[in-house]
């Protein structure tokens, strides 16, 4: 592998560096592309969980390319996991052609074969998407047919989807239809108000060899939508139901499941508000009724909260439970008019936020059957009650104001209550925490900027209070920066731990190339002007990325 | 069966080396959502001839705000200047693409905002990194783009912008 | 007018849909009615090993599983639980008891079951979907797959017949494998395997309908390897070709059971299968005996 990185790095100069200034075409078509490679060398670090691999490097490395012309577009990705780095799945081990696909498109049509990414709706009952740096990609593996019309989009789809180097067992087909009601009706075509209305359909299809259980061999799902905007309103509703699906994460009930999302905002300039709602009860869908974890999801359920960018806040992060949640967030935005007397020469920012999520309520369905019980229908629930079981609470508050040309500055403030069970699978205290982050950038001459960005984590719990302080450098397109994380140890025990890291590097164009060292606790990380979520790991990495 | 596939990924990389990002290229054609849920193609773009900024962003990411912030208090000046438009793609998917428009209203941004919740156009333009940001010239070709944001940066991108305006070419750039 | 064809159409499109892909709604009971269990001599048997710990919470879920299946498959279904990894490791009191042995580590490190998530099984050794472990909801199909589409006859018979010297606390073993089948040229190996039942300790538990969470305090741990007669991998019974009707004896007099072991409750595992080849590791039949 070590030929790998080599050639990876060449690739890389020679994008940086290459002056041809002729245009290229192929037969009136182009070719783009981009690649992405990381290595990382592994020190043995038993402290904070970081295990030393056999082969001492992992390199996880992808190379995306696009032919285009005219209405005709074929694509790529070959990928690389030699082996796969710490924090990934062991199954991705290994290379080949992951994503690959042809594409016929015009003004109506749009016909896709091979694999292909789709969301119906906000994606509850299907969602195929990728995240390189998570290590997820669920593909879909077959056809999918696109029709446009003046108010009405239809998709229709037949495929399977990725798993690792393989394909899910699971098929499934799929149709949906979105109607911009505004565009059916001509006296509607200039109405202020808008609406829009969406219908999918989703049908797995999995044989039942399984000798205990009657398996459903054919699980629908359909999900209906709405969206009205007015004005500075607007309203979501998405209502979403499934047939018996008894499947490895409900304990093989043979209950329906059902989902109901709803969105509330209003904004206008300076001020902007949105409410959040949702309900949903045994909604995970998969290909393969045997999987768990983040094996093979066909539809989606977001977390209803904030998604954190300081590597403090988002220690505790909530993960959405599909088969048992109800939540609400709320967001203010607002900005302190400039010139202000509480504003201050150009204004200030404030954001407040806050999400709440909580079992549904279950009862037994007769007095034989306890509740979750395998081959039953395991459960009857209230749709108003809400559950015994809090799972996560997340309150903060952000301010963020440009003092001057040269310096500004944010405060932050937030209070988090996370279910350990739930979120984490394993029997610990539940954890009650308050963060405060401090971020301050300093703009000393043009081009050149220091940036200071300090959180502090208190908790009685788990590993008690963390330290974190970064001190960043940027000058054009040149970055450096310092990460000083500190753990004070669980309450009364002397386990305290330190990470120290360090990284540089610089950004030309569309390439970029880092390289760091030290110790890094896994999490979200932002440097260097891009945020990125990373494992746990202890030694010398490099880093490498461009667009072509 | 390792090799053919590793010299078959060489053969392919070297092919691929001779189209650099300093060739001719057009926006490909992809479908995103406005603020007010309309279904726009990426191929209505326009400018009446004058340059577009494409800048991929996300709620979620800080640099990305700064630059769009940045951007923000010296934009009506660029646009009496070139004329120039910027037009902002919000990869949220459904999970935070709920906050873009609170966002974009209660910070005041002036911008075309849209949404690519699946990453539709962003796998299309081949970014992979937020923030990303392209330079469209009057004639919708792709001619210029960059990673990261830091302090400063914009001061680049209208200096590319005012001599994109001028009818410079300036994919042969080097210095950048 | 052309906005009603459009609705019609996609109207009709959903309706064709509906129709043929279809749902299973499947009404009650759920349960698949397979009355009881085989109980016969010359029958294919399958392996089954149960990669758990004591910290598992999900793993008396799988358990429960497996007795389900019992219940179903009777002595086809040889279960042998490998108490290995992270989750099996002596704790702190009442979690104390090492379950965990040199042969088990050893064979869960080679499957990749030392560092996976558990619970995980592995029938027959064999790989399915390009792995060898396999996730609680496909224990089911995975064992059905195993026997009931295969033949009902193994293509090895093995008796296994055993005594235990009470003085000693010696077990003596002679196993007796007759093919019932040609099989082509290669290396075969026979793996004897001392498991115990009726070992009363905690489990950790996350699933209240099997019993207290989140932990069991006198849990019946059944089936747990507790070493192997002749080493981990056992030992070759012949290279080359076997022809139908040929047999092979092999015999141990020497194994020492270890002190708090409970003789009553001791099964012994015997197993044959494929060395080399493509087929390496794959078992082709086993079979199980009380000691006692």
């Amino acid at each position: 592998m070590k030929k790998y990185i080599l050639i990876i790095i060449v690739i890389g100069l020679v994008q940086l560096y290459s002056n041809k200034t002729y245009s290229q075409t192929l037969g009136g078509g182009e070719v783009h592309g981009s690649f992405q490679a990381d290595a990382q060398y592994y020190n043995q670090d038993t402290t904070i969980g970081a295990d030393k691999i056999p082969e001492a490097i992992a390199v996880n490395a992808f190379m995306e390319m696009r032919y285009t012309n005219k209405n005709f577009e074929a694509g790529m990705r070959y990928e690389l996991f030699m082996p796969q780095m710490q924090g990934y799945d062991s199954r991705w081990k290994g290379n080949g052609f992951g994503y690959r696909y042809l594409r016929y498109k015009n003004e109506r049509v749009d016909v896709t074969a091979g694999n292909f990414y789709e969301q119906f709706g906000s994606g509850m009952i299907l969602r195929s998407y990728q995240e390189w740096n998570l290590g997820f990609d669920n593909s879909l593996d077959g056809v999918r047919v696109k029709y446009k019309m003046k108010a009405l989009t239809i998709t229709g789809l037949v495929a399977k989807q990725r798993y690792y180097w393989d394909v899910g067992p699971g098929l499934i087909r799929g149709i949906d239809g979105q109607l911009s009601v505004n565009d059916l009706f001509n006296k509607m075509a200039d109405s202020k108000t808008r609406l829009f209305l969406g219908y999918s359909f989703v049908s797995r299809y999995q044989s039942d060899l399984d000798p205990i259980y009657k398996l459903p061999e054919n699980v629908a799902a359909e999900a209906a939508r709405m969206e009205l905007f007015r004005g500075g309103f607007h309203y979501k509703l998405e209502v979403g139901w499934k047939i018996n699906d008894p499947n490895a994460s409900n304990n093989m009930i043979y209950k329906g499941g059902n989902a109901v999302i709803t969105e509330l905002g209003y904004s206008q300039k300076g001020f902007g508000f949105t409410l959040q709602a949702e309900r949903v009860d045994n909604m995970d869908f998969r290909s393969n009724r045997a999987s768990t974890g983040f094996d093979l999801p066909v539809g989606y359920i977001p977390a209803m909260t904030r998604q954190h960018a300081y590597s403090l806040a988002a220690m505790y992060p909530y993960a959405s439970q599909a088969n048992s949640q109800m939540g609400l967030q709320a967001t203010l935005i607002y900005k302190i008019k400039k010139k202000s007397a509480l504003g201050g020469k150009y204004g200030t920012n404030i954001n407040i936020n806050y999400s709440i999520a909580n079992s549904i309520y279950k009862e037994k369905v007769n007095d034989t059957i306890a509740i979750g019980q395998p081959g039953t229908l395991g459960y009857k629930s209230k749709f108003f009650k809400v559950g015994d079981d809090l799972y996560f609470t997340d309150f903060n508050i952000k301010i963020q104001r440009k003092i001057n040309r040269k310096w500004n500055i944010s405060f932050m403030y937030m209070n988090v209550f996370y279910n350990m069970f739930i979120n984490e699978g394993h029997a610990a205290p539940n954890v009650y925490a308050n963060i405060f982050i401090g971020d301050f950038w300093w703009k000393f001459k043009p081009y050149n900027s220091l940036h200071l960005e300090l959180q502090q984590l208190t908790t009685k719990q788990d590993e008690g209070n963390w330290t974190s302080a970064m001190l960043e450098y940027n000058n054009r397109g040149f970055f450096a920066a310092a990460i000083m994380l500190f753990n004070q140890g669980e309450a009364g025990k002397s386990n305290s731990s330190v990470y120290p890291f360090i990284t540089t590097g610089f950004t030309r164009k569309a390439t970029r190339i880092s390289v760091s060292y030290g110790k890094q606790r896994e999490g979200i990380v932002c440097v260097g002007g891009v945020c990125r979520a990373v494992p746990a790991s202890n030694g010398f990495a490099l880093s490498m990325s461009s667009s072509f | 069966m390792r090799k053919i596939k590793f010299v078959l990924m060489l053969t392919v990389i070297a092919f691929t080396l001779s189209f650099t990002s300093d060739n001719k290229r057009s926006l490909p054609t992809e479908n995103v959502k406005s603020l007010d849920g309309k279904i726009v193609s990426t191929s209505t773009f326009q400018n009446d001839g004058n340059p577009i900024i494409i800048s991929f962003w996300a709620t979620w990411c800080k640099p990305c705000v700064h630059e769009l912030n940045t951007i923000a208090e010296v934009y009506e000046d660029w646009q009496e200047e070139t004329g120039v438009k910027l037009i902002a793609i919000s990869v949220d998917n459904s999970r935070t693409s709920g906050g873009v428009m609170p966002m974009v209203n209660g910070k005041g941004w002036e911008y075309e905002v849209y949404l690519d919740e699946n990453g539709d156009f962003k796998r299309a333009m081949g970014v992979n990194v937020v923030p990303h940001t392209f330079l469209v010239d009057g004639n919708g070709n792709i001619v210029w783009q960059h990673t990261s944001f830091t302090e400063g940066s914009e001061l680049e991108l209208i200096e590319l912008v005012r001599r994109l305006k001028n009818g410079e070419d300036i994919t042969k750039d080097e210095n950048k | 007018m052309n906005k009603k064809i459009i609705y019609l159409v996609f109207c009709v499109f959903v309706a064709a849909m509906l129709v043929t892909t279809a749902c299973d709604k499947v009404e009650p009971p759920y349960m698949e009615d397979n009355g009881g269990g085989v109980i016969a001599d010359t029958v294919r048997k399958v392996l089954f090993e149960d990669f758990t710990g004591h910290e598992c919470v999900n793993c008396p879920s799988a358990h429960k599983t497996l007795e389900d299946l019992h219940n179903l498959y009777g002595d086809r279904l040889i279960v042998i639980a490998e108490h290995v990894g992270f989750f099996a490791k002596p704790k702190a009191v009442p979690f104390d008891y090492d379950f965990r042995t040199s042969e088990g580590t050893d064979i869960a490190t080679f499957f990749g079951a030392f560092t996976a998530p558990l619970p995980k099984g592995m029938v027959n050794r064999k790989k399915s979907n390009g792995s060898y472990l396999i996730d609680k909801a496909e224990f089911g199909t995975s064992i059905s797959l195993a026997l009931d589409s295969m033949p009902t006859l193994p293509d090895i018979y093995i008796q296994i017949s055993a005594t235990y010297n009470s003085t000693d606390s010696i077990i003596g073993v002679e196993v007796k494998l007759t093919a019932l089948t040609n099989l082509p040229s290669g290396k075969y190996n026979l793996s004897v395997l001392v498991t115990e039942s009726e070992i009363i300790q905690p489990q950790k538990n996350s699933d209240p309908n099997i019993g207290n969470v989140p932990e069991i305090d006198d849990y019946e741990h059944n089936h747990v390897l507790r070493g192997a007669i002749n080493n981990t991998w056992g030992e070759e019974f012949t290279n080359g070709v076997i022809s139908n009707g040929q047999t092979f004896t092999k015999t141990y007099s020497n194994y020492k059971i270890g002190k708090d072991w409970n003789p009553d409750n001791i099964h012994i595992v015997a197993f044959a299968y494929y060395a080399d080849g493509s087929n390496d590791k794959v078992v082709i039949q086993a079979e199980q005996i009380d000691l006692k």
